[in-house]
């Protein structure tokens, strides 16, 4: 009786809780590896399917097919196409600009006509593309023309620019200057003698001729990577060839002119008159050293192109003709579109 | 259901470990599954990262075949070439099912597009060509074998370029991969070690609720070990062997408290008994006493031994005066101071008397010799301590002596002790008398035989009870006929003092 009234210390294990601290555990553990886990692959799941995230689907797939397809004008009239075409649910391919061979315009339309396209834009320069174009007709794909139109029976429709303005333009611009001149230049393809923008020169030869005003026709052969920049650093460096004024009929020639007059300190001494609107250029104009810049509304030849093949979807009319602006790019209206 | 079965059973140390090895296990084999999973799943990944590459090249080959096949056909029209290839031209069309064949804006997807199509062009004009072959149409076959070779160019080409592309984004998307990889790894580090932390705690906790019962069991055993035994005792529920060890250890310290108990009481018993006993001895000796008291009444004896004194004066026999007046004192003394408390001064005069008469009695035959320090004569201490001891030295040590017996009594003092010697120069005591005397296991009715009643033992007790301390008797015997000399410590204390 006497023990059972003493004092005891009660230690009592609680089973049950540490039962459910390990119950507990172990599933928090399960729960954080399995979060871990589902994130982990979600993650790795997105890396690898990345580029088949954003994928639409298109009804009508174009193609643009140009020998040249990293010069800027030609870049730009396909990202403006493209932007149009996408407006339009249509999908608009640069043909071979992915490949890792350089094929001509003639291999890139059989392509574009192997690959069923609906519709093609082309520059026909180069090379003889009668066969493929006839071979297009007859499978229905309607063919545009750009900036040469020499097929005018097999092609669809014509979108180019009026010779006779541009010429216009740059005769303008010369007598614009006031100054006696010389001697005028102009700086050919000579690896394209027979292009669309090439032929141009002819027209501004005979209206400048027409002034009185000798005009040099320099051809500048592209086998070599840099060979345009040399013979442009050698015409301004000579005293004997460097002209009153260089007329430059590509982008990069212009560029070429513009920064060797830069660096060989000849501002002044040579008039350039350049083609293209890169900011660039546009400074120089804006600076003084480039006397104007060629404008062709490249904008304008990429939306006409779709709506063109689009019109021919909807009517199969053929033979239209899109004229694409052009303008001079000087001094007076160079801040309206370096804005 | 595990917790019910847990509960239902009792739970042994052994289930505890092994609870706890499998939960370690577990939550190790759950980081490894982890591990395993997601480290397969990235090598499928990576697989399948080069896949696509892999395939381009099986289709290439492909078309190199059939292009190969048609050649031999053309050229020889052989049977098994025709067979040759117009399985490869099946393998081709199996293949060219797995292409894409919608528009999207996907560059890679559209280069498929390009080659299914193109493929489909392909074997179209090799078909022509090898049904203008069967026909024997020149002309016609060699033109469709030309156009298929420039188709089968172009494949090639779209096959290298889309592979190049593939490549360049395979390598794009293994590089964040790698990347994801090592965040991945990072996380899964901190996550893990969190884990290990969290886990390491639960398995603490675990660890102190097994331990803690055992750390309380040797606590309380330490305890015991050190004589308490009136601690808490430790009830203990962990539903293993440390409760049945618990159980077992309390059952124990109840069973000690009890037994410890019991002794008590019997002790109890015991000693109550020995204090009955004691009082049974003390009432016989009283009565004994008291016996003799109404044997001889005082009054009577006084009155008798005063007449017997005065006819002696009378009769001028003046030894006879002295002798009859000494026993009347002594007679006095001893009945009427017995017990009481005395001084030194009394005792040693009851001494005087005591030997006087048995100077008488034996013819004078003992010395008796006194030092004393009268300063000691006032010290108080109980009545009938002097003289049993006397009674003693006469008795057992000169008494049958051939020679002059001589008693010494000494009184002086020490520091705060007083001493009484009582020295004879009798037979002298062994020591293993003096060890018995001392001892008190000297048989009480020897000493009463030829004694008054008093002995050695009874004085050292009364004076052990008198000042509660123990050392109070000294006997010191150099031999046989060297004497004895027993020796009084009394405690000189200001109370003991009379008049104080």
């Amino acid at each position: 009786m006497k023990n059972e009234t003493r004092k005891s210390k009660k230690i009592v294990t609680h089973k049950a809780i540490l039962f459910l601290m390990l119950i507990s555990s172990s599933l928090a553990t399960f729960i954080v590896i399995s979060i871990g886990t589902f994130f982990f692959r979600h993650y790795t799941e997105d890396l690898s399917s990345m580029d088949k995230q954003s994928l639409k689907e298109y009804k009508y797939y174009y193609a643009l097919i140009v020998e040249e397809t990293k010069t800027a004008f030609w870049q730009s009239v396909y990202e403006s196409a493209k932007e149009e075409g996408e407006k339009n649910n249509i999908y608009v391919e640069y043909i071979g600009e992915e490949l890792i061979k350089q094929y001509g315009i003639k291999d890139k339309l059989k392509m574009a006509i192997a690959s069923n396209v609906d519709g093609i834009m082309v520059v026909p320069e180069g090379e003889d593309i009668e066969e493929e174009l006839k071979e297009a007709q007859d499978l229905d794909i309607p063919v545009i023309t750009l900036l040469s139109d020499s097929l005018e029976e097999s092609r669809t429709s014509f979108i180019g620019v009026e010779r006779e303005e541009i010429s216009q333009l740059y005769c303008e611009e010369i007598k614009a200057i006031g100054t006696k001149l010389d001697k005028v230049m102009i700086l050919v393809d000579g690896s394209q003698q027979a292009t669309s923008k090439n032929m141009m020169y002819l027209g501004i030869q005979e209206v400048l001729e027409n002034e009185g005003i000798h005009v040099e026709i320099k051809y500048i052969n592209r086998n070599n990577a840099f060979n345009a920049e040399e013979i442009i650093r050698n015409i301004i460096l000579s005293p004997k060839m460097i002209p009153d004024v260089m007329i430059c009929l590509s982008m990069e020639d212009t560029l070429c002119a513009y920064q060797s007059v830069i660096d060989y300190n000849k501002v002044g001494e040579v008039c350039i008159m350049g083609y293209g609107q890169s900011p660039t250029l546009l400074e120089g104009v804006s600076k003084g050293i480039i006397q104007s810049l060629l404008f062709i509304d490249t904008n304008q030849m990429g939306k006409q192109g779709i709506e063109a093949l689009q019109q021919y979807e909807l009517n199969k009319k053929k033979g239209s003709f899109f004229s694409v602006g052009v303008a001079m790019i000087n001094q007076d209206n160079v801040e309206r579109y370096i804005s | 259901m595990i917790a019910k079965v847990l509960h239902k059973k009792r739970k042994s140390m052994s289930h505890k470990l092994v609870l706890i090895f499998l939960y370690t296990s577990f939550i190790t084999l759950l980081t490894h599954f982890m591990t395993y999973s997601n480290t397969g799943y990235i090598l499928d990944q990576l697989d399948s990262v080069y896949v696509s590459n892999t395939q381009l090249t099986e289709l290439a080959e492909c078309v190199s075949e059939t292009q190969s096949n048609m050649y031999t056909y053309l050229g020889l029209k052989g049977s098994e070439d025709l067979k040759g290839y117009y399985e490869s031209t099946q393998n081709l069309k199996s293949k060219m099912k797995q292409l894409n064949n919608q528009v999207t804006d996907s560059k890679s997807l559209m280069m498929e597009y390009h080659i299914r199509e193109i493929l489909d062009r392909y074997l179209t004009t090799a078909d022509e060509a090898v049904q203008a072959k069967r026909g024997r149409n020149i002309k016609g076959y060699n033109a469709s074998y030309e156009e298929a070779s420039q188709l089968a160019d172009y494949i090639y080409t779209y096959i290298e370029s889309l592979n190049s592309m593939q490549l360049k984004t395979n390598t794009q998307n293994y590089l964040r991969l790698r990347q994801s990889l090592e965040r991945i790894q990072l996380v899964s580090t901190v996550i893990l070690i969190g884990m290990i932390g969290l886990n390491a705690f639960i398995l603490l906790v675990i660890a102190r609720a097994v331990t803690k019962p055992l750390i309380c069991l040797s606590k309380t055993a330490n305890e015991i070990a050190e004589g308490n035994f009136e601690m808490e005792l430790n009830e203990i529920q962990t539903g293993d062997e440390v409760e049945i060890l618990s159980k077992a250890f309390n059952k124990m310290i109840i069973s000690i408290r009890e037994y410890i108990d019991r002794l008590r009481k019997s002790m109890e018993i015991e000693s109550e008994m020995k204090a009955n006993e004691l009082k049974m001895e003390n009432y016989l000796k009283d009565a004994k006493l008291k016996y003799l008291q109404a044997q001889v009444n005082p009054h009577f004896l006084f009155n008798t031994l005063n007449a017997g004194m005065q006819l002696a004066i009378m009769e001028d026999a003046e030894q006879t005066s002295t002798f009859i007046e000494n026993m009347a004192e002594f007679f006095r003394y001893s009945l009427k101071k017995g017990n009481d408390e005395v001084t030194i001064e009394d005792e040693l005069a009851l001494v005087d008397h005591y030997i006087y008469i048995l100077n008488v009695r034996f013819c004078g035959e003992i010395c008796y010799k006194k030092e004393v320090d009268e300063n000691f004569f006032k010290v108080r201490v109980p009545g009938m301590i002097l003289q049993p001891i006397v009674e003693n030295v006469f008795q057992y040590g000169i008494r049958d002596i051939d020679y002059q017996g001589i008693v010494i009594i000494r009184v002086y003092g020490k520091s705060d002790w007083v001493y009484i010697e009582v020295e004879d120069n009798g037979r002298g005591m062994t020591e293993e008398r003096i060890r018995e005397v001392l001892e008190g296991t000297v048989q009480s009715e020897e000493s009463c035989k030829s004694s008054n009643g008093i002995g050695l033992g009874n004085v050292m007790t009364r004076l052990k009870l008198y000042y509660g301390i123990d050392q109070v008797m000294q006997i010191e015997s150099s031999g046989s006929n060297q004497g004895t000399k027993v020796i009084l410590t009394i405690p000189l204390k200001s109370k003991m003092l009379e008049g104080e």
